[in-house]
């Protein structure tokens, strides 16, 4: 005989309710901690063949949220941007804007997390997710932008920062995601000025 | 037309907001050909309800302005949306509390427990029967990698090859101390690297000796991965160790699940994580489902409300347009149309409403030319009556003014816009000098004259300007005009005519007199001469005595005789004036200086303008008028003790212009009242002595500089003679200034 859980009848009501209650909750809960919380660990911009390639380093902090969507077979999306900007009086100009995706999931028959690189699609394991996170806050010989192309005077910064790709979550967690504290995306940069 | 494209507009717009809704609602039930856009679309959904909902709170606003201002239809179209509203939103509603009840608890009924139960068994089993085939894995690679230890380097290429041909695994590694690949064998020959181990893998090998656990690896599926240390491995075997082995080194394999055991295990694990993925994104998939289904009930609902309104509005648009029109005919705007409303009850309506405003614009086009040709006729009439000279007053029944030209104020001396709507008596109150006018008119104005009857009626009239004698004449008035009936009074100024003839008789009078009278006395003179110097001296004493009294006699009154006669020869006689600038203060004092005496009784006194205008006259002239006026004072104050002459000169403003005047006043016995009014005629005189002629020939030259005179008595006591010169005129100084006017007779 195949039994059936039952229906909490206070859940209907509370899915209706919490629709309304964290959109005006959203802004107290605010100032929660981010879903993808990140610490630059070191950062290096080199010349080599008279183009500029970065190397760093970052911590990749996930929340509680996050990880348990990770633990739930939830895969996350991390993104990784990368700026090099002419500073200016008023505004900086933009001169190069990169995005590296890195999605992680969680492999739940061999409890490995996995590191999948969106560009190449290459596929990497790891034990921890501590690993997998540290693998995807790892940027190693990406070109910049070529030597020729900068201005010999001008001063140019390089900002990066790493944030949780809201758009890549499933659907029904986007909404939540928008307006609510627990997927609450940081986006301030580390920036640093491109000594020559 | 307009209209029609509004609507089409806004069901095009309803059509894709529908569209947008139902691909996003495919996106959240996990398809993956909207997912991407289910930002985008939720997004144009929202903004499209903001907009239908700032459309329809327009719209509401307006009617709710429209129903406080009780403009035409407004009500209307309240009660027709909000019947509309009412008919569309229960069944929508009811659908919803459905639906959302539906899609609380049918989501619940997806998770249960024994499901939940079952795929964690399933994965436990998956787990427990790979445990097996890991271990005796892990002892063949503890094997192999013994045998490597004791291997050559030079022949670790080819033992690898053929150990991973034996053991069936997908790749056979040797790594050197940091995971660095030594050698490598792979069943992959396109992979230039092979997988190599996680730094983590490498230390728990450092650690333990050996690593093994299944791991996803890319396309290539699930694999069990194994490594092993090679010395270690060597030691466990006793086995003697090469130079390969003296540095830690490792060996890995990873080796494939097999095709019905891999199947089986990606199968497990695939329901396994949607399972949990679901049950993690319950709440959010409940959330989202209603939010969709929220977007839906909105948008039904505001498009009923939507289309409620544009409904009623189309509906009561003709009635509303019935209504204002009608309001623009009673307001007398006859020329609206109405836009036509189809060929229903209410398209009859607005026609036959069109063809009633033709009609009354037309009678009203027809009315207005007509007003339009009475305008024009007044207005002819009116341009006629102010040019003519006479004076012409209307005044209705009851005698009451009603209007007056410019002539009628000019000669009367007064403004009559003060006074439209009094009686003559009532202006006579307020201006004395036409006290006579109203008393003669009266009798003409108190009762209604039938229209074609006249009167004629002269008038003398004494102000302050002299007298004017006025020849009026009236009729009554039809009672087609407005006010009915009345009266017309035309009254011509006859005054300087009538001086005119009086003088042109005065002065044949005079030229008569000069000729038929001066001739006689010369020889009248003569021979009593020489009468008495013929007998005087024959006579005796008494009788030459008598005769000497007799000739002088006769000889005075011939002597006086001719003076009379001179001075009305001077009458008559109009020497050419010999204008030339002239101050009249500077004449005044002149000609006061004259007649001062310190032993007189008669005072001389003086009272100038310095701001009095100068004159264009004839100098010797106005001397003359000067010297007969004090000449006359003196004389007059000659019986008075304590008497005073004053000659006094002032600028005088009358209608725009400035007037110099000058006044010779006397505290002497003043004008006889019988006689005031012809004190300037000819042979008029108040003294015993005198030929009558000096104040004719004062007002003859004060008239031949177009100047005005006139006697006055003082209230103080005493006669004053006023004469007022007008200034020069720039176009034609000079000589025309002083041509004596001639009038017509």
């Amino acid at each position: 005989m195949r039994s059936w859980s039952r229906p909490e009848p206070t859940r209907g009501a509370a899915a209706a309710l919490g629709l309304c209650l964290f959109l005006i909750s959203a802004a107290d809960a605010w100032c929660a901690s981010p879903a993808l919380d990140y610490s630059v660990r070191h950062v290096d911009t080199r010349l080599e063949d008279e183009t500029w390639l970065l190397d760093a380093g970052l911590d990749l902090e996930p929340n509680s949220e996050s990880r348990e969507a990770l633990e739930s077979g939830v895969p996350i999306t991390v993104l990784l941007e990368v700026q090099v900007t002419r500073e200016r009086v008023f505004r900086d100009e933009r001169v190069r804007h990169m995005r590296l995706r890195y999605r992680i999931k969680k492999h739940a028959l061999s409890k490995r997390y996995m590191v999948t690189y969106a560009v190449s699609g290459k596929t990497r394991t790891y034990g921890a997710l501590e690993d997998a996170s540290a693998s995807a806050g790892t940027i190693r010989g990406l070109a910049l932008i070529r030597n020729a192309d900068l201005i010999p005077d001008d001063r140019y910064r390089v900002r990066l920062r790493a944030r949780l790709d809201i758009d890549a979550l499933p659907s029904p967690l986007r909404p939540l995601a928008w307006l609510g504290s627990l997927w609450r995306v940081r986006d301030d940069w580390y920036s640093w000025i491109l000594t020559r | 037309m307009s209209r029609l494209n509004s609507g089409i507009l806004a069901i095009a717009a309803l059509v894709l907001l529908l569209a947008s809704l139902w691909l996003m609602s495919n996106a959240t039930q996990g398809s993956a050909r909207f997912d991407r856009l289910y930002s985008v679309l939720l997004f144009i959904n929202v903004a499209g309800l903001l907009t239908l909902a700032l459309l329809i709170g327009h719209s509401l606003y307006r009617l709710l302005r429209q129903m406080r201002e009780r403009q035409a239809g407004a009500r209307l179209t309240g009660r027709i949306t909000a019947l509309f509203v009412a008919l569309a939103v229960t069944p929508v509603m009811v659908v919803y509390a459905f639906s959302f009840q539906f899609l609380s608890k049918g989501i619940d009924t997806w998770f249960d427990v024994r499901i939940e139960q079952a795929l964690d068994d399933a994965l436990d089993l998956g787990r427990a029967s790979l445990d097996a085939r890991m271990r005796d894995l892990l002892q063949r690679t503890r094997l192999l990698a013994a045998d490597l230890a004791e291997t050559r380097k030079g022949e670790i290429a080819l033992r690898l090859e053929a150990e991973r041909l034996a053991a069936e695994a997908s790749e056979l590694a040797l790594l050197g101390p940091q995971g660095l690949v030594v050698a490598y064998s792979t069943l992959e020959h396109t992979d230039l690297v092979p997988d190599r181990p996680s730094e983590a893998v490498l230390r728990q090998t450092r650690q333990t000796g050996s690593y093994i656990d299944l791991d996803p690896i890319g396309d290539a599926g699930l694999h069990i991965r194994v490594v092993v240390h090679l010395s270690e491995a060597a030691g466990e075997d006793n086995r003697p160790l090469t130079e390969l082995a003296e540095e830690p080194r490792f060996l890995q394999g990873l080796f494939p699940l097999g095709e019905r055991v891999g199947r089986l295990a990606e199968s497990v694990e695939s329901a396994y994580g949607q399972y949990h993925e679901l049950v993690y994104l319950r709440t959010p998939l409940k959330l989202s489902f209603i939010l969709t289904l929220s977007l839906v009930l909105l948008l039904s609902l505001f498009a009923a409300v939507w289309i409620a309104l544009f409904s009623a509005r189309r509906l009561v648009a003709p009635l509303r347009d019935v209504a204002l029109g009608t309001r623009a005919v009673a307001a007398g705007d006859y020329a609206t149309r109405l836009p036509p409303a189809g060929k229903e009850e209410i398209g009859f309506l607005v026609a036959s409403f069109n063809e009633m405003t033709r009609e009354l614009e037309k009678a009203r086009n027809a009315t207005r030319e007509s007003q339009r040709q009475l305008e024009e006729q007044r207005g002819y009439l009116e341009a006629v009556l102010e040019r003519l000279s006479n004076g012409v007053l209307t005044l209705d029944q009851q005698g009451r003014l009603h209007t007056a030209n410019q002539a009628a104020q000019h000669i009367l001396g007064i403004s009559l816009e003060d006074h439209r709507g009094h009686a003559l008596s009532e202006i006579a109150a307020h201006h004395p000098h036409l006290l006579v006018l109203a008393e003669r008119l009266a009798p003409h104005l108190t009762e209604p004259m039938p229209p074609g009857r006249d009167w004629r009626e002269q008038v003398s009239l004494s102000g302050a300007g002299g007298r004017r004698i006025l020849m009026c004449s009236g009729a009554g008035l039809s009672g087609a005009e407005e006010p009915p009936g009345g009266h017309v009074v035309v009254f011509d100024d006859l005054t300087e005519l009538v001086e005119a003839q009086r003088k042109a008789a005065w002065s044949e009078v005079a030229r008569r007199l000069a000729h038929e009278i001066k001739n006689p006395l010369t020889p009248i003179q003569l021979s009593a001469e020489r009468l008495r110097k013929k007998y005087l001296d024959d006579m005796g004493r008494e009788e030459g005595e008598l005769l000497d009294r007799l000739t002088r006699t006769i000889v005075h009154q011939v002597e006086s005789m001719k003076a009379m006669v001179n001075a009305f020869s001077d009458y008559a006689r109009t020497p050419p004036a010999r204008p030339q600038r002239l101050d009249l203060n500077t004449l005044a004092t002149d000609v006061v200086e004259l007649y001062r005496d310190e032993r007189a009784q008669t005072r001389l006194a003086t009272r100038l303008d310095p701001d009095l205008p100068a004159l264009e006259a004839d100098i010797d002239r106005i001397r003359q008028v000067m010297h007969n006026l004090v000449k006359n004072a003196l004389e007059a104050c000659a019986e008075s003790a304590d008497a005073c002459v004053e000659v006094q000169t002032r600028r005088v403003v009358q209608r725009g212009r400035c007037v110099a005047e000058l006044r010779v006043a006397d505290t002497g016995p003043g004008f006889p009242a019988n006689t005031i009014d012809r004190i300037f005629d000819p042979y008029t005189t108040s003294k015993s002595k005198g030929t009558g002629l000096g104040l004719a020939i004062v007002k003859k030259i004060v008239e031949e500089h177009n100047g005005r005179v006139w006697a006055e008595n003082r209230r103080e006591g005493g006669g004053c003679v006023v004469m007022q010169f007008p200034p020069p005129t720039p176009a034609a100084p000079g000589a025309d200034t002083l041509a004596p006017r001639r009038i017509a007779p």
